[in-house]
């Protein structure tokens, strides 16, 4: 492979809207880079966690205002890429910009690129529903349509997962593939699905990284949705929340049209109408 | 002049340290010197570990955290401190974790994230966990049950003769709002706002005039876990529990820069093979602490007392 210490930026950003496959990438990257076989439980850092700027900073992050968990989160992640010698794959679930702190969420300077995950928000909507143990009305009303939309708000007592922003489905794709301080290669997650070895090529590819069409396929088999479902039913999954028996679902792109209600079809796309046609989510404007 | 105990180790302090327990005994040479003042702009010697607000060596340590403090630590018995706002309780909460961890490692002493409480008058229970697993709310609920608080949060382990012994930090315990409510040892007009600029309600209750200060054998260890679906606790090898007490040092990443490793590396060895050890785990989102309280109780407190 052709990653080395000569590379200076080598933080790798896995980003989405929750629910969007971004742990599919996770497994995937974690296959490629060890041999086939995908680490479920461990090797990947999340921009949310507490415990990583912490461990840098040497302060508790929950003293900290919003602005400056943000703010100083930046340095930490700076400091990270100095120590490292080859990619660090982070996952993202935030909006690139939260609008009540007017902060971009990334170093810029450390950042060598950007994976934004796209999802049909309507294939989103029963899958979130699921994770979080909620109805599909309450998803599409905190989250999917919610132009303030917020995870992880902690006030009583803080779990170890920084406040992220979010916004409606459409504003968080807009917000990161219009914005043009880091690099954003957009992989569809039903792309994925439908055509996995040039899709997860590009994405290869896009990190500069030597991999053979077989290494990719191995990968890509021995990080399918049913090895993780099985490989979670037996040793369970860390990222698998407290509401939800188990984090690998339905994984289906179409589950949605045997769940969703027109009005909660209408609902979703009257929010995201604009990226949704974009990315060829809706037939008609 | 104002003088405390900290860690069992003396403070001698012109400002004062509300937090710490007020020291009347016998005056010692050896003590901690707290004063406001300049701090120096770079070590004396060259740093072993440069990191964005925290730069040290074995022997000094300076910490800048933009808007609040910088702080110089050396020797282990100088403690310089720069406010850099006028909230001066915000500004030392940072001398009492950096500040103190950094004199502790400089006098070769390990701190440890753990919570405990007294089964009697010379032996306690800890409880070791990261931040935010339950450690304060679990010795809450040890308070309940009857057994007085020893410390909360942290505590340094020493060895002495292969047994362990434990040094309590300081009187205070710091709850989350949700605890609080959980609990009755605490009373609600007692609290004392911990953070000022955060959105999160972490409340501070001091308990001076139950703090044990002196030096405590340690009976038992408790590390708590989120995980799986119900309340359980098994015993521990000494292999997982040299694992788990390493996760569970207090500014365990600090210990290479400081040249602790090879003390490190003895220190739990030794409570590996002193102390029975246990892990106790429970589902992430319960509420409840009762039954998880009643299991440690029963397993841990009253058979390692017996």
């Amino acid at each position: 492979m052709s990653e080395s210490k000569q590379i200076k930026k080598r933080l790798v950003w896995l980003v989405s809207y929750p629910k969007s496959g971004n742990t599919w990438i996770r497994l995937f990257l974690s296959a490629l880079l060890n041999k086939g076989q995908p680490d479920i439980n461990g090797g990947l850092g999340a921009i949310y966690s507490s415990y990583l700027p912490e461990s840098i900073l040497d302060l508790d992050m929950d003293g900290l205002s919003l602005f400056d968990k943000h703010h100083y989160r930046i340095k930490a992640y700076e400091y990270l890429n100095e120590q490292i010698n080859s990619y660090q794959f982070i996952k993202v679930h935030d909006s690139y910009i939260d609008p009540d702190l007017g902060l971009g969420l990334l170093p810029v300077k450390s950042t060598n690129l950007c994976v934004y995950i796209v999802r049909n928000p309507l294939a989103i909507a029963p899958s979130l529903a699921n994770h979080m143990n909620e109805s599909i009305d309450f998803v599409i009303k905190k989250y999917l349509t919610n132009p303030k939309a917020r995870l992880s708000i902690n006030t009583k007592k803080p779990s170890g997962q920084m406040e992220q922003f979010l916004g409606t489905w459409q504003s968080h794709v807009r917000s990161w593939t219009s914005q043009t301080d880091v690099p954003v290669l957009v992989i569809k997650y039903e792309e994925l699905k439908s055509e996995p070895l040039s899709t997860f090529r590009s994405l290869v590819e896009a990190l500069g990284l030597s991999y053979g069409d077989s290494q990719i396929q191995e990968a890509i088999d021995n990080s399918s949705f049913e090895k993780m479902q099985d490989l979670e039913r037996k040793i369970g999954f860390v990222e698998r929340p407290y509401t939800s028996r188990f984090f690998f679902y339905k994984g289906q792109s179409d589950y949605w049209k045997e769940v969703l209600t027109k009005s909660q079809i209408d609902s979703i796309v009257e929010f995201n109408r604009d990226m949704m046609f974009k990315y060829g989510y809706l037939k008609q404007f | 002049m104002n003088f405390y105990l900290a860690y069992g180790i003396i403070i001698r302090s012109e400002i004062s340290l509300n937090s710490l327990l007020k020291y009347d005994g016998e005056e010692s040479e050896d003590f901690i010197s707290v004063r406001l003042g300049k701090v120096p702009d770079s070590l004396l010697k060259p740093a072993s570990v440069e990191k964005p607000f925290t730069i040290f060596n074995e022997r000094e340590l300076l910490y800048h955290l933009p808007d609040r403090l910088k702080m110089y630590v050396a020797n282990g018995n100088e403690v310089i401190i720069e406010p850099l706002n006028q909230n001066i309780e915000e500004v030392l909460l940072y001398f009492y974790s950096n500040g103190l961890a950094a004199a502790l490692y400089q006098r070769n002493l390990i701190p440890f994230h753990v919570s405990g409480v007294c089964l009697n008058e010379s032996e306690v229970v800890l409880v070791a966990a990261p931040s935010r697993t339950g450690k304060s709310t679990m010795a809450v609920k040890l308070q309940e049950r009857g057994f007085p608080i020893f410390t909360d949060d942290t505590a340094v382990l020493i060895v002495e003769n292969s047994q362990i012994f434990a040094r309590a930090s300081y009187p205070m315990t710091r709850l989350w709002e949700d605890s609080i409510e959980e609990q009755h040892i605490f009373k609600d007009g007692e609290k004392i706002q911990v953070y000022c600029q955060a959105e999160s309600d972490k409340y501070g209750f001091h308990f001076h005039d139950n703090f044990a200060s002196g030096k405590y054998k340690v009976k038992g260890l408790v590390f708590l876990e989120i995980s799986g679906i119900g309340v359980e606790l098994e015993p521990l090898s000494k292999s997982r529990t040299v694992k788990l007490l390493g996760q569970n040092i207090y500014r365990g990443q600090w210990v290479d820069g400081m040249k602790m490793g090879d003390e490190q590396f003895r220190l739990l060895l030794n409570i590996a093979n002193a102390v029975p050890s246990f892990l106790a785990s429970r589902p992430a989102g319960e509420k409840s602490f009762d039954g998880f309280t009643d299991l440690i109780v029963n397993e841990v407190c009253q058979k390692v007392n017996k």
